[in-house]
Parts: C-alpha cells; structure tokens; sequence
C-alpha cells in the first residue's frame, strides 16, 4: 500500500513550508518535496511606488536579514541614478551588513542548530531548543544571547533601528557615525572576534564528530561574490564553479539576466533558479555559506583565513554537515571585518552622501549582494521615478532545489520499510536546517519546533499519526 | 506564581516581530521566569495548545493564514494582535492596490528572470485570499500592540502589564509629539500654498538633523502615526513612514495625513506628491475604508 508523509510545518521561508514524503508498497521513499507555501507579492505591488522608498519597503520582506533587503535596494538605486557614493558611506553599508552577518550567523547557529547537537538529534524535543541549552550550559546561551547582541547593536547605531534599517538612502547614507558610537563598537566587537571564534571551535567539534554524509551529501556547482579572489560579502562579482570546483562563469552581477533563470514548479511558492546554459533542472547551483567558502580562493582577515586553509583541501564542500562550520567561519570573518571598518577614521567621516536629483526619463538599476543565506538581486525598472517593474531573487530561492533533493536523500537513507520515528523526522529538518531557510530561525528561537506527521494511505485514509507539539 | 501560558504565532509576515522578542537579548531570560511560552512560533499546525495569551504577528493573506488564526482563537483566553501587520495588514497589504491575478502573473510568468513561467497550483500549498486583511478582519482580538516591529521596550512594557493583571496601554498621542527636531515656519500663514518642495531627502543638499521634516519640505508621516516607536528613524535622520500605523482618534492614516498637511501651510505641497497612496496607506490599507480593487472589474 501506498502511503504519504506529511511533515508540516518543518521550516519556512518568510512562511510556511512543508515537507511530503511518498512511500511505496514495501514501506521504502519513492518521492519526496520541500514545498515553500507562501507568497507576498513584492514584485508587483512595488509597482506604482517611489524609487526612493524601496530600500525601506522592501525591508519587509525579512526581519531576520533586512539590512540586505536595504542595502541591495539602495545599491539598485543608486545604480538606477548613476551615483557613485562616498568611500565613508559604503564602509558604512559594509560595517551595517557585518552587523547583519553576526546577527542572523549567530542565531541559526546557536539559537537553532546547535540544540540538534548539544542535546543530541533524537533528545526530548522538549529539551531540543536553546532553552535546552540554558539549562545545561547556561554561560554558554549567554554569550548567544551576547553574539547577538552585539550584531543588532552595530545595526541600529548605523543602520538607525536594529530591524528594518533606515539610513541607507540612494547617494549613501542619511547620518554619519559618531565618534562615541565608534568607540563603543570597536570595544564591543573586540568581544565579539573572541565568541566568535569559539563559536568556530564548537562548529569544528560537531563537524568532527559527526558523519558527513548524514544530511546529505549533494554534488552541485556553487555561485557567490568574490572580490580579488577574496570571500565578498558586499561587492563584486558573482563567480558559479562546477561541483568539481571549476570555474564555470565569473560575471558582473549586473548582468544576471544572462546567467541565471527561475523555474516555476506546481507544488511551490519559491521559484528554483538555475543556470542558464545548462537549463533546468542541471543547472541547479548551491549558495550560502559552503558555496561562498568554495567559490573564494581565500579570506582576507587573518582568523578566518586561518580556519579557511584549514578546509581549503577539502574544497570544493559538498555535505550539508559543512554548512554550520562555514556559517562561523564567515561569522569570525564578518566580526574581524567589523574591526577593521571601526578601527579605519574615514568611518567617522562626515562625508557620507552626495546629492542626488530625480531621474525623470526611464531608468534601470541593479543591486546584488551576499545576504546570510546567499545572493540577493533587486533588479527595478522606474518611469518618472516611479517603480515601473521590480524583480527580485531572494537569497533562500537559490538554494531551493538543493533542499528539496537533499530532503529526498536523507528521507531515503533513514526511512525503510515504513518506520518512521521522530528521530528521523528531525534528521529531515536538520537537512533543511543546514540551509538556514529564514523561518526556521524563527521557529526555533524561543522555543520548540511544532511538526505533526501524518501518515496516509494513497486514498487519502489516515493511518497514522505522531506529533510532536 | 503560576506562569502564565503564552503561544506565538506567525501567519505572514517577516519574522521582524520575532526578532523583535528576541531583541530583549538578557531581558528575555527574566521574562521567561515568569511566562512559559507552550508554542512559538505556531504554524498552521491543526493542534494549537491551550494557553492564556495568543500573540499572532502577521496579516492574514492565505487560507492557511486564516485557520491558524481561527484555531488561536478557539485556544487562547487573550488575543494579542502583534505588530502592525497584525494590527492594519501592514506592508504586505500593498497588495490589495492590485487584482490577485496580476500579482500572480508578474511573480510566476512576467519576472524577467523567470523561463517558461506558470502560476504555481497544487492541493500542496494555500489558496491566496483575494484581499489581505488584518487579524482583526478574522478573529476577535483582545489587544492591539504596533509597531514594525515593535520595540524591545514596548513589548516588555505590554507583556509586563499583562503579568501585573492591569490593561496594557498604548502612547494614545501623534509621533510630532514625542519627536524632538524643531519647528520654526510650521504654522506661518504663507501664500506659497503649493511649494515647489523636495520629494526625497537624497534631493536635499543637506539633511538637517535637528529641524522637522516637513519644514525641509520632505513628507514626514509623524502627524498621522501613533508614537511609541522611539522615534527611530527620524533619530537615522530620515522621515517617518507611518509604520506605527494611526493614532486611536484616526480611523484612516492616509486620510488624516493629508489633513494635516492642508492645514500645515508650507508643507501643503506635499499633499500631491506622487504616491500618497503608497505612502499614506503603506502599513495600514487593509484596514482603511478606501475601496480595494475588487475582482473582476
């Protein structure tokens, strides 16, 4: 007899996502798919507005990296005008996104990855949270909560609020820093560059301790910016390797268009993008933390360059397991990057906007950049300064296609003859975790993750039931 | 003392409201002593626990939205409506200025990105609603917190009131009112009614950080939206968006804003500026008595 799984809701992107897992007549997986079911519409209901309004609207598209969302729009703006902004104002941008980088790396790292491996993947779900691990390891949940902290603390002291920023503005930015406020985070970040290296040292253990293969193990080609060789988290070029590591394409974002494509599928709000020159579905590439660590030759700080050789023979990373030690390499980079910005005077500069005046013909402008979960592109076309038509890629799509294959393989290499415990179901959704898909931070955050297995005969009848709530 | 159960809830929105319970950072772990939170966030798990406090951040835009929210109400003993998509439709709203068809279509076949498009279909994902609407357009609330997202502040405030068993209270006044920049031509009669004003602060050769913004001939939401936000962005120095949503006394954010700048001399002008619907309406049309495009016509 036929049988379907539904495990919903396992994690999410900006909503609700699930996941249904087809067995066949001996109880083995035949089919299995992520299914994001949400959609909001961006796209077109962006139509009609000011230009110079979208990089605080489309801030609304995620709570959790909003700085991307605005720092993307204001490049697409200031790329539509034709300004070139002032040294001060883009190390400005870069110091808010490296705020951005330690916020959003050390919540999925801490606040929802680690408990699978702190507390064990098949532990009390009840326990299997972060609150799980305030109770065993208090001081540790504490420097989390600190991590954290101190990301949203550069946010708001540049960015004007910790979600939803406001002062990238097209031509730079609409206040300078000041030289308290320079000082205070130069001295809170210096703490920052410590927990975040122990944040390395816990991700190395569970690395070495764990199978590779356990959450998949994909073969895929790779795309994200690179800056002379160097991991780039703000500006460059968009380079795409094959899965053996060959360089397939290195283009100036720009020109995304000509690269990548989005696929529609019947059973999912989130397109899948793809290579274009390979087509769909071969064309399906990786982002995010694996995929940036393979595409860069090296990284430009000193600790993370460190832990990035450590790895480089390794490269190009395919398992899944491979995405929450790259998650804190980037989290070290991004907190050393944080310390050379605040350590360089131009950042107190005063210089930080040039006047920018209305572009009243037809204009076209696109920003990209490496959002916490991969290459972000906001792509506006404006008539009389109004948004004639908008598209936008969002960091989590990219990666689409790769999670719903990697649920399929974990789904195959666990469940036999029917038997499903929710031990499994977890190892399912920490597949989907390693992707750090924006709602799963959430879901995990302050609590436990509901999810409800329904176990259904092909006619529909149910069969079985777990939860587990 | 017994804790007091508390779910959370997402139906759509951005996990900004989220973030912004987390943002209590140490704060949180004494909240906690005190609350016990059974489910967070919940999704559209068919299972909601009873509990004393229901926060739902979000609006309501699918089918699943709506039974989440139907099913919390069932549940919970309190309704909060949590952030201003909750409490107005927020942001997500916008698209209520379109025909569900049209957004469809430029998602899934007009994107220039996309290849071979189709609008997606399945008995897999939610129907979308027509309208996006507000929780309160759904369910019954019981208290109303705003904010895009709230404030740290704020929210231990309203869950502090809540553990004291008092009413929560919302700041009832206008942003100009706790907003600091100075007025010096404000309410000077002028005849220059329709000015020829900036529209952007990029357009400014200077944004002055201390003098209000209508003064500087920007359009500043803050005489139509409710304070409570910190003033946030006008301390980033930029203008105030309204994501605070209307003040109790204003039903329609949009409407009251371009009754403030009529009576507002210099800043009259404004009142035409391109996308006041955009901007007016932009965290609260659902909720607004202005027709919505209705389907169909």
């Amino acid at each position: 007899m036929n049988k379907k799984i539904t495990i919903e809701p396992v994690t999410k992107l900006e909503g609700h996502g699930k996941v249904t897992i087809n067995l066949d007549d001996k109880g083995e997986v035949s089919d299995a798919h992520f299914h994001v079911t949400e959609f909001r519409g961006f796209e077109k209901f962006c139509e009609g507005r000011m230009l110079w309004d979208m990089p605080v609207i489309t801030t609304r598209i995620c709570g959790i990296c909003p700085v991307s969302h605005h720092l993307a729009s204001a490049k697409a703006c200031d790329d539509l005008l034709g300004v070139e902004i002032p040294p001060a104002a883009k190390k400005l941008r870069e110091l808010m996104h490296m705020g951005q980088f330690i916020h959003s790396h050390s919540l999925h790292f801490f606040f929802l990855a680690a408990p699978d491996f702190v507390m064990g993947y098949n532990s009390d779900p009840l326990k299997r949270s972060v609150i799980g691990i305030l109770e065993k390891d208090p001081e540790l949940a504490k420097k989390a909560i600190k991590l954290r902290k101190i990301g949203q603390t550069i946010i708001d002291k540049v960015g004007g609020r910790p979600i939803h920023p406001v002062t990238a503005i097209p031509g730079g930015m609409s206040k300078p820093l000041s030289h308290e406020d320079r000082f205070d985070l130069r001295n809170l970040i210096k703490e920052a560059i410590s927990l975040s290296s122990l944040s390395v040292e816990i991700a190395e253990k569970i690395l070495e301790s764990s199978t590779l293969s356990d959450l998949g193990d994909l073969k895929t080609a790779h795309m994200g910016l690179v800056k002379s060789g160097n991991l780039e988290l703000y500006d460059g070029t968009l380079k795409m390797i094959d899965e053996k590591g060959k360089t397939l394409e290195e283009f100036n974002p720009k020109n995304y268009l000509k690269y990548i494509g989005e696929h529609v599928e019947d059973s999912s709000w989130l397109k899948f993008p793809f290579y274009k020159k390979k087509g769909w579905p071969d064309g399906s590439y990786r982002v995010a933390p694996i995929s940036r660590l393979n595409v860069a030759d090296n990284i430009a700080t000193p600790l993370a360059s460190a832990k990035f050789k450590s790895i480089a023979n390794s490269k190009p990373l395919q398992a899944n397991m491979y995405y929450h030690y790259a998650r804190t390499i980037e989290l070290l980079y991004a907190a050393e990057r944080a310390f050379e910005l605040l350590s360089d005077d131009e950042i107190v500069s005063k210089d930080v906007r040039i006047k920018v005046d209305k572009k009243e013909d037809a204009g076209e402008g696109i920003g990209v950049i490496e959002a916490p979960r991969g290459t972000l592109i906001h792509h506006y076309w404006t008539e009389d300064s109004k948004i004639a038509k908008a598209n936008i890629i969002v960091a989590t799509a990219h990666n689409n296609r790769a999670i719903d294959l990697s649920v399929g393989e974990v789904a195959r290499a666990f469940i036999h003859k029917g038997e499903v415990t929710e031990g499994i179901l977890n190892k399912i959704e920490m597949a989907i975790r390693c992707y750090d898909p924006c709602l799963s931070c959430s879901t995990h955050a302050i609590g436990k993750m509901p999810l409800i297995l329904d176990i259904r005969a092909h006619d529909g009848k149910n069969l079985k039931l777990i939860k587990r709530d | 003392m017994k804790k007091i159960k508390v779910a959370t809830g997402i139906l759509q929105g951005c996990f900004g409201c989220h973030i912004a319970i987390l943002d209590l950072h140490e704060e949180l772990l004494d909240i906690l002593s005190s609350i016990e939170i059974i489910r967070s966030p919940i999704n559209d798990i068919k299972d909601v626990p009873e509990n004393d406090l229901g926060i739902l951040d979000g609006c309501v835009s699918n089918t699943d939205n709506e039974k989440v929210a139907k099913r919390f109400r069932e549940r919970s003993k309190k309704i909060v409506a949590f952030g201003t998509c909750a409490c107005f439709g927020g942001v997500p709203g916008l698209r209520n200025l379109f025909k569900l068809q049209d957004v469809l279509n430029r998602g899934y076949i007009e994107t220039e990105s996309t290849v071979g498009g189709k609008i997606p279909s399945s008995d897999e994902i939610p129907d979308l609603l027509p309208h996006v609407k507000s929780l309160e357009q759904v369910i019954d609330v019981d208290y109303r917190l705003p904010g895009c997202p709230p404030t740290p502040y704020r929210i231990k405030e309203f869950l502090t009131s809540i553990l004291n068993g008092k009413e929560p209270v919302l700041p009832k006044k206008n942003l100009c009112h706790e907003c600091t920049r100075q007025h010096k031509e404000m309410y000077i009669p002028k005849r220059e009614f329709i000015s020829d004003s900036v529209h952007s602060i990029m357009e400014l050769e200077h944004i002055d950080d201390k003098l209000c913004f209508l003064e500087q001939g920007v359009l500043c939401m803050g005489p139509a939206t409710r304070e409570g936000c910190d003033s946030r962005c006008l301390k980033g120095n930029t203008p105030c968006r309204g994501c605070m949503g209307p003040t109790d006394d204003a039903m329609e954010q949009g409407a009251k804003i371009i009754n403030a700048l009529a009576s507002i001399l210099p800043a009259g002008g404004l009142m035409f500026l391109e996308d006041i619907v955009g901007v007016g309406y932009r965290y609260a049309l659902p909720s607004s008595i202005i027709p919505y495009l209705k389907e169909g016509k």
